[in-house]
């Protein structure tokens, strides 16, 4: 039996059709031609390293090894280089979120597109017992120092803050009830400052960043005018000076959505009436400096980055004040933008970022003689975090 | 007759081919069971080879806090536990090794590094583009009595250098 | 490597038809081509278990001459140990793959002291090409077919790569004359790139769109689930699963096309049966017809009683459930659809026609729906637990704004998958690509070639991109 007759010599017998000729050979054609086109101006076009709109390390060209293949690795990394260096990338993907748009999707890789642009991180869901875990080691510290003044102040996030600016009926995590629940977990010496329903009073100013998950400075500034009687400042300023320091800022919730139809602009609040001059280190740069801002930041990835430069292990901020009150943070990175409004009532303020921080917080506390404590957090990141208990049992 | 002797041998010489090639796929199942048992090696070639294929022969052990702060893990209840530790806070790069006492810690272990991973990836979400590149190529391997969790550029190279020092 | 992936469709296909092209027919090459691609495309996958399968390609091709021969020389015997032996051989590999952790793990749970065993990985398609095998070895013995002389052309057939990992399970007597010869010509060409841009359509567009409605009710928790948003889960699950799955058919399909092959339709308008009976007629044919021929009509089929009968349509979907996965939930999914078929078959009989046929439309697809829950749940607890929602126990209300929200999400891709799951727009398809106007022509191909970039955007952006299928 032979089978290797080349059939396209055979007459062809064909059914006869009216009509279609066109459409396939259309069909064919075209087909063959975009997947043609795509995959030489592939070949052609050159790599890029970094994705701007994604803040993403881009995935270039995998080397090959016996090992990898094996394991699978060599033929994963080379489909995620050929779809993160696919020609017009970014176009597709605005034009992926322009179709979902079209069709009623509200909610892009785990992000909201509310009222007015705003995109809103769902909150994610917390693990209880590590929350609980915490919550103790917080409580034990705060009863080891019956002297110090410990606050806490978690902020919720823009999903509960900003409600209703999400999508009708969406759902997310009510952070409402975690605040209570951290309440209740909380010792009885320890002062929870509580700023969701102030902030809420004032949610059209813009306490939050459309394209990103942190809050703005006005929104700091708004839980700073709820929190100072709590803090036992006394006549808080309230005259600020606003200086805005980019209009160009696209946060992570840009990239992670690939919505990119908005900016923010980012500003700072320099306080009136007062002297106050100070000098700032941190764990990553010692050298003193006069200023809590990074002005190089605004030409990085990441303009929230003016705030102090990022999150550091350790930031020690020295004022000319003489009110003999230090101020230890345990903090995320909504501290950056509030901690900036503490600096005119304390001597000191260290800003520990437990994440990163992995010395002995005892010996900080007596070195420094703190006098007050807060812990800031998002409410989102608190219920997340997964260090500060250790930080705070420093072995 | 040269016919019918023709004709017994197709039968025969198929059937033959055929048990043999069952034969050779009952050896590929059991050695496929067999591989992921893996092979024997001592904890210290294995750092060696490993930290060597990444380049970081310089660096030195973090103590036993470190492992129990980023992982959770007490190093007391394994074999022995070997953790390289990020530079600073602006750094990701890593390596453990672990080799456990018992394999039903294995499963515990792999927890223990991707909530290790979740932190890290969600600490630098946002701030590190090349951190967050290279969390995501992490290598995370099991062999034999071993765990191996390397955050690296180099980290494919490691872990090929891992499977390599099993005998 | 899916068929939905930039790298399937900008790298490999391209490269593979290209190569196809031009290499003749001489000597076999296109074949040998088709099983290089193939064994190209499963290492990818597997870069292992592309042994396994060789190995298992040679044993049914040494085993099929065999047969053949032992037949020929009047060996019956011989002929039927030979068969029954190989296909023990490829029953035992599937069932070890599949099943041995899952025995094991509940052997263990049912003993005092555990049998340690580390889970090994399911081999892609295993399921597929397995059944594929059995059915030749079968064909062969009973002299349906005969025994394919040709290694490269046997191994092309086994693993050809547009149904090697999800099916259609290509019988082989349904292609035999093809793997001889096939016609490759440009409209073919087209007709087949039509056939895989629809079912690439169906399959991001709509199958990954409904998936990821269904995954966000899912993650809601009972508490936070209303009777509305509960049923919208369902029903987007019984889209998600349709579109995914005929999607994929028809993207092989028409690869199969642009190679020259012609399968059999894989579905036939499932959710448009007015019985669970006819259901199973329309869904995933080529598997409950495979089941049919070599396991319900070996065993008795309805001959021998109704007792006997019942028995058989039992045995028959358990295997079908069990072929879905090894867990309790899928044994449990096929033993519900035996019960309801044995229901109908001999208790409702000719009743159930004489409802109107929205009636029997109704009770059918809430059957399918709810045997979808089943199926798609990782417990069986979670499965009552959620069907209990969907009737108003342990939910949160008949409705919520969270129902309210989903139902405004999968309003257009959930009315546009309710259409398309009627014959209606496919019979509307001809009338424009087949029309003499050459105007309707190039608006026909407008439309799939605005599919095709339009999922390409989808993929690009693929943060979500599962498919259902590979694991059975």
């Amino acid at each position: 039996m032979r089978q290797d007759q080349d059939v396209r010599q055979e007459p062809a017998k064909r059914k006869k059709k009216k009509g279609g000729r066109l459409f396939y050979r259309i069909m064919a054609a075209s087909f063959a031609g975009i997947v043609l086109l795509f995959a030489l101006a592939g070949i052609v076009l050159p790599d890029r390293g970094y994705s701007e709109e994604e803040k993403r390390v881009l995935a270039s060209f995998p080397e090959a090894s016996w090992d990898g293949i094996q394991k699978k690795d060599y033929m994963e990394d080379l489909e995620s280089y050929v779809s993160d260096q696919f020609v017009l990338r970014d176009a597709w993907i605005r034009f992926k979120v322009q179709c979902d748009l079209l069709v009623g999707k509200r909610e892009f890789n785990g992000i909201y597109l509310g009222k007015d642009k705003y995109l809103i991180q769902i909150p994610g869901e917390p693990d209880d017992e590590n929350v609980a875990r915490n919550m103790q080691a917080i409580n034990q510290f705060a009863g080891r120092y019956p002297e110090l003044r410990v606050c806490m102040m978690i902020v919720p996030n823009a999903a509960c803050v900003m409600e209703e600016y999400l999508p009708k009926g969406a759902p997310v995590r009510d952070q409402e009830k975690d605040v209570e629940d951290l309440k209740g977990q909380l010792a009885e010496n320890i002062n929870y400052i509580d700023v969701t329903a102030s902030m809420r009073g004032h949610v059209q100013e813009g306490l939050y960043y459309k394209t990103d998950h942190h809050w703005t400075s006005k929104g700091a500034l708004r839980a700073f005018e709820a929190a100072a009687e709590g803090l036992g400042i006394e006549n808080p300023i309230t005259d600020y000076e606003v200086y805005t320091v980019t209009n160009d800022f696209s946060g992570t919730l840009s990239s992670k959505s690939g919505y990119h139809k908005v900016k923010d602009s980012i500003q700072v609040y320099a306080p009136k009436g007062t002297e106050v001059k100070y000098l700032v280190t941190d764990s990553d740069d010692v050298k003193e400096r006069p200023t809590v801002y990074d002005k190089e930041a605004l030409n990085g990835k990441d303009q929230y980055q003016v705030f102090f430069g990022g999150n550091h292990a350790l930031v020690d901020i020295r004022t000319t004040n003489r009110t003999s009150r230090s101020l230890l943070v345990f903090k995320d990175s909504y501290a950056n933008c509030f901690v900036p409004f503490l600096l005119p009532y304390y001597d000191e303020i260290i800003m520990v970022d437990p994440r990163y921080y992995y010395d002995n917080v005892q010996m900080l506390v007596s070195n420094k003689k703190v006098t007050d404590v807060l812990f800031l957090y998002n409410m989102d990141t608190f219920l997340g975090d997964r260090s500060i208990a250790d930080v705070l049992a420093g072995e | 007759m040269m016919e019918k002797t023709r004709e017994k041998w197709g039968y025969k010489k198929w059937g033959y081919i055929r048990n043999g090639l069952v034969v050779l796929l009952v050896l590929f199942v059991i050695l496929d069971l067999w591989g992921g048992r893996g092979g024997d090696a001592d904890m210290e070639t294995l750092v060696a080879e490993v930290t060597k294929a990444a380049g970081m022969e310089g660096g030195r052990p973090a103590g036993a806090r470190m492992v129990k702060r980023f992982y959770g893990l007490n190093p007391g209840d394994y074999e022995s536990v070997v953790l390289y530790a990020p530079a600073d806070n602006m750094d990701a790069r890593e390596l453990l090794i672990v080799k456990l006492a018992t394999p039903s810690q294995r499963e515990e272990v792999e927890k223990a590094v991707q909530g290790r991973l979740d932190v890290q990836l969600d600490s630098f979400d946002g701030y590190g583009a090349e951190q967050t590149a290279l969390l995501e190529a992490h290598v995370l391997r099991a062999k034999g009595d071993y765990v191996l969790y390397i955050v690296h550029e180099r980290a494919d190279e490691a872990g090929a250098a891992f499977e390599k020092a099993f005998r | 490597m899916i068929f939905s992936s930039i790298f399937f469709i900008f790298v490999f296909l391209p490269v593979v038809l290209a190569v196809y092209y031009l290499v003749p027919f001489r000597y076999q090459l296109k074949n040998l081509v088709l099983l290089l691609a193939s064994l190209v495309f499963y290492a990818w996958g597997e870069p292992v278990y592309v042994i396994l399968m060789l190995l298992g390609i040679g044993i049914n091709f040494a085993g099929g001459l065999e047969i053949e021969n032992y037949l020929q020389s009047g060996r019956e015997r011989n002929a039927k140990v030979a068969c029954i032996v190989i296909v023990a051989v490829d029953l035992a590999v599937l069932g070890f793959y599949k099943y041995y952790g899952f025995v094991l793990e509940n052997v263990n749970a049912v003993l005092p002291f555990d049998i340690p065993y580390h889970e090994l990985a399911l081999p892609i398609g295993i399921s597929f090409y397995t059944f594929q095998t059995i059915s030749y070895i079968i064909d062969v013995y009973r002299q349906k077919v005969g025994a394919q002389r040709s290694f490269i052309t046997f191994g092309a057939y086994v693993c050809m790569f547009p149904q090697l990992i999800a099916g259609p399970i290509v019988r082989y007597s349904d292609v035999e004359k093809q793997l001889a010869k096939r016609t490759l010509s440009v409209e073919k060409f087209g007709d087949g790139a039509m056939w895989f841009l629809r079912g690439l359509g169906k399959k991001v567009l709509l199958a990954n769109t409904m998936g990821s409605v269904f995954d966000a009710i899912m993650a809601l928790g009972a508490a936070n689930t209303s009777v509305l948003t509960a049923w919208i889960g369902c029903f987007a699950y019984t889209m998600q699963i349709y579109f995914d799955f005929g999607g994929y058919s028809d993207m092989a399909v028409g690869l199969g096309k642009m190679l020259g092959f012609e399968f059999m339709k894989n579905f036939d308008y499932p959710y448009t049966a007015k019985s669970v009976t006819e259901f199973w007629r329309r869904w995933h044919i080529s598997l409950s017809s495979w089941f049919k021929e070599y396991v319900y009509i070996p065993l008795g089929g309805n001959r021998g009683g109704t007792k006997k009968a019942v028995r058989n349509l039992l045995v028959v979907w358990a295997l079908t459930g069990l072929w879905h996965g090894a867990a309790w939930n899928f044994i449990f999914w096929g033993l519900y659809y035996g019960i309801i078929l044995c229901v109908e078959k001999y208790i409702l009989k000719e009743g159930l026609a004489k409802l109107p046929a929205v009636c029997r439309h109704v009770y059918t697809m809430v059957l399918v729906m709810l045997g979808w829950v089943l199926f798609s749940s990782p417990t069986l607890g979670r499965a009552l637990s959620y069907t209990g929602t969907m009737f108003g126990i342990g939910g949160s209300g008949v409705a919520d704004a969270t129902g309210l929200y989903f139902l405004g999400t999968c309003l257009v891709p959930g009315t546009v998958s309710a259409i398309l799951c009627a014959p209606l727009v496919y019979k509307w398809i001809p009338r424009i690509t087949r029309a003499r106007e050459w105007y309707k022509q190039v608006a026909g191909a407008v439309i799939y070639i605005g599919i095709f970039l339009v999922s390409t955007a989808y993929l690009v952006n693929a943060t979500y991109n599962p498919f259902l299928y590979f694991r059975f």
